[in-house]
């Protein structure tokens, strides 16, 4: 597939602040990319620079091939859905969503056609006399986004489009989203700091971190193979056991405390070395179910919450390092109570090997 | 709480319900006084008589020429200072709006300084420039000063009204397509209306009613506050208070109009909402 957006080696520096440092990256013509990170990312800012609302300190944005980076936003083919939404409040929501075919020329007979039509595509027939003021969040929210695909831009940018809403409307924009990128083949570009949308609406996602991308890949390839420490504990929980891999008869093993676990051969890292094991709590079996796993360690149960689908455990290691635990539904519920101790144990392939070292998540 | 419902509280209420009533009437009656007078018949000020009353003095003041040209002059330099402040405020406004926090804080203070500095000197002071700079004085004279006056006060009011611009508004046009002369027109000037409006009618009173100033940057023509300082000076001609009371009755008709008009817009519009919705 063609590249719809490259943003080459773009920084952008905010008086003391540098908010993006050096990203590299290709969107595909036709994909659903997120941009995920924590609040100061600076995903947002990235997402501004190429709908052209920031121009970039340094580097270069190319979209459909041509350099846009020095490009006002009224003449990009980018359309932006804005966090705060920004419906004209003067204007109806027909007029709202034909302001942008009034801008082109279009006459007013085909643009009222065209947002009749936009209207109809996101679930809002009959909403088109109406005052944008007195409509719900989730239907402010679908105006804004027929406002900016009427003018059918060849990218959709999306700044946060799941904040604001609360959590069953919010999984329900994420499969409108998706129905909708799908159904018109738009490239759509969306910011978001929840990770649990990001992984369902997007082909692929850039995770970033102060300014720097982590990783990019799809859902399936950030949750099973983080490359860093950062993603692998943004991305989906995760339990990060540190230590030090050493040779032991031959194999090589995670030294913690007491513990020696087994790694995957060859190890990723040399002995000697700090290293960091990532296992998801919902591959940690415990009690019975966690004999014949490749590590199992004895653990002491702390904490038990019900999440209704999933019990989820807090446990501790002879060490006293913490390890969280969901369990699908009441299986463990029989011999694993808190306040007495139990085994826990995972397999090699429900494991990923990080370098170590404490907090950069680089490594 | 009920408990301390008692006597005390009660007499708490009911002075502060007489407090509220003669501040009401104090600033209420002397102006209703003087409408009464200006529909008596009789010469001195004294307590009218309501089963005396004549339309005899608002006959005379239409036959008072010089007091025409000076409610002339006033209503132009009132309608010109208008124009002009607001425009002014507008442009200031919207280049205060793109500027850095502390460049904001500066321009501010250099806007709005004018509004503390006594009318006196304001007026002394421009009228000695002006006559060293060769100027020769007229209603033009009297507009400066005026500008010097309202600005600060339309300014603030503008300002107050950008706040409806919160957010992406401005850039949620752009991105659709808008240059930034669209962007103003479709967006920003449509939403900060009501403000401008009500800026226009601040600096259209503050000049109407404005007379220190005006008194040192007159020319020929004087406006209607200092016609009426002289008027009253050189022997009270009853005119005086049929001009006042024209003054009255013109403002709550105004007024009033207004209000009426606010109030069919707000139907209206709750009348398209409502057509709309059952539809």
């Amino acid at each position: 597939m063609p590249v719809e957006v490259r943003v080459e080696h773009v920084t952008k520096v905010f008086g003391a602040i540098t908010a993006v440092a050096g990203v590299t990256l290709e969107i595909q013509r036709g994909e659903f990319f997120t941009l995920l990170g924590p609040s100061g990312s600076g995903k947002t800012t990235l997402l501004r620079i190429i709908a052209g609302l920031e121009g970039p300190s340094s580097g270069r944005v190319f979209i459909g091939g041509i350099d846009a980076t020095d490009l006002p936003p009224n003449r990009r083919p980018t359309s932006t859905v804005f966090q705060d939404l920004a419906l004209f409040p003067h204007m109806s929501v027909g007029q709202n969503v034909e302001y942008g075919l009034r801008l082109r020329g279009v006459s007013p007979a085909a643009r009222q056609a065209r947002a009749q039509a936009m209207l109809r595509l996101t679930d809002l027939d009959g909403f088109y006399d109406r005052d944008p003021n007195t409509l719900s969040g989730g239907q402010r929210q679908r105006v804004a986004l027929a406002r900016a695909l009427v003018v059918e831009p060849t990218v959709l940018l999306l700044d946060e489009p799941l904040t604001g809403l609360d959590e069953k409307l919010r999984e329900q924009m994420q499969e409108e989203l998706r129905n909708l990128q799908h159904k018109l083949g738009t490239t759509f570009v969306a910011v978001t700091h929840h990770q649990d949308g990001a992984l369902s609406m997007s082909h692929r996602i850039a995770v970033l971190r102060d300014g720097h991308l982590e990783q990019v890949g799809g859902p399936v390839e950030l949750y099973e193979r983080p490359r860093t420490q950062f993603v692998a504990s943004f991305v989906g929980a995760a339990n990060l056991l540190r230590g030090t891999v050493e040779s032991r008869d031959g194999h090589a093993v995670l030294l913690l405390g007491g513990e020696a676990l087994r790694l995957p051969s060859p190890p990723p890292i040399a002995p000697g070395e700090p290293a960091v094991m990532v296992i998801r709590p919902e591959r940690v079996r415990l009690g019975a179910d966690s004999r014949a796993r490749d590590n199992r360690v004895p653990v002491e149960v702390v904490s038990l919450v019900y999440k209704g689908a999933v019990l989820e455990y807090g446990l501790r290691l002879s060490q006293g390092q913490p390890l969280r635990a969901q369990v699908m539904g009441q299986d463990a519920g029989r011999d694993v109570r808190v306040g007495t101790r139990t085994e826990a144990g995972w397999d090699l392939r429900d494991t990923i090997v990080l370098p170590g070292g404490r907090g950069d998540g680089g490594g | 709480m009920s408990a301390m419902i008692g006597p005390s509280r009660r007499w708490l209420r009911a002075g502060l319900a007489g407090y509220t009533w003669i501040v009401v009437l104090f600033i209420y009656l002397p102006p209703v006084y003087l409408l009464l007078l200006s529909f008596n018949p009789g010469l001195l000020p004294s307590v009218p008589t309501l089963s005396n009353l004549s339309l005899k003095w608002y006959r005379a003041l239409l036959d008072e020429a010089r007091m025409l040209d000076a409610l002339q002059a006033s209503v132009m330099v009132a309608v010109v200072t208008a124009v002009v402040t607001t425009v002014l405020a507008l442009l200031g406004g919207l280049a205060y709006r793109r500027m850095a926090a502390n460049a904001q804080v500066g321009f501010f203070v250099f806007v709005v300084f004018p509004m503390f500095v006594p009318g006196v000197i304001q007026g002394l002071a421009l009228s000695v420039i002006l006559r060293v700079l060769g100027v020769t004085f007229s209603g033009w004279t009297v507009v400066a000063g005026h500008l010097l006056w309202s600005l600060p006060v339309v300014f603030i009011v503008l300002l107050t009204s950008f706040s409806v611009l919160r957010g992406s508004l401005a850039e949620a046009a752009q991105d659709l397509g808008a240059s930034e002369w669209r962007v103003f027109w479709d967006i920003t000037f449509p939403l900060i209306r009501p403000g401008i409006i009500s800026g226009a009618s601040f600096a259209l009173l503050l000049s109407f009613n404005e007379f220190i100033r005006a008194f040192f940057l007159v020319g020929g023509q004087d406006t209607l506050p200092i016609y009426m300082f002289g008027a009253m000076n050189a022997g009270t001609s009853p005119t005086i208070y049929s001009l006042a009371g024209s003054t009255l009755l013109l403002s709550a008709l105004g007024f009033g109009l207004a209000l009426v008009g606010l109030t069919l817009l707000k139907t209206r519009r709750g009348w398209a909402h409502r057509a709309v919705q059952s539809s």
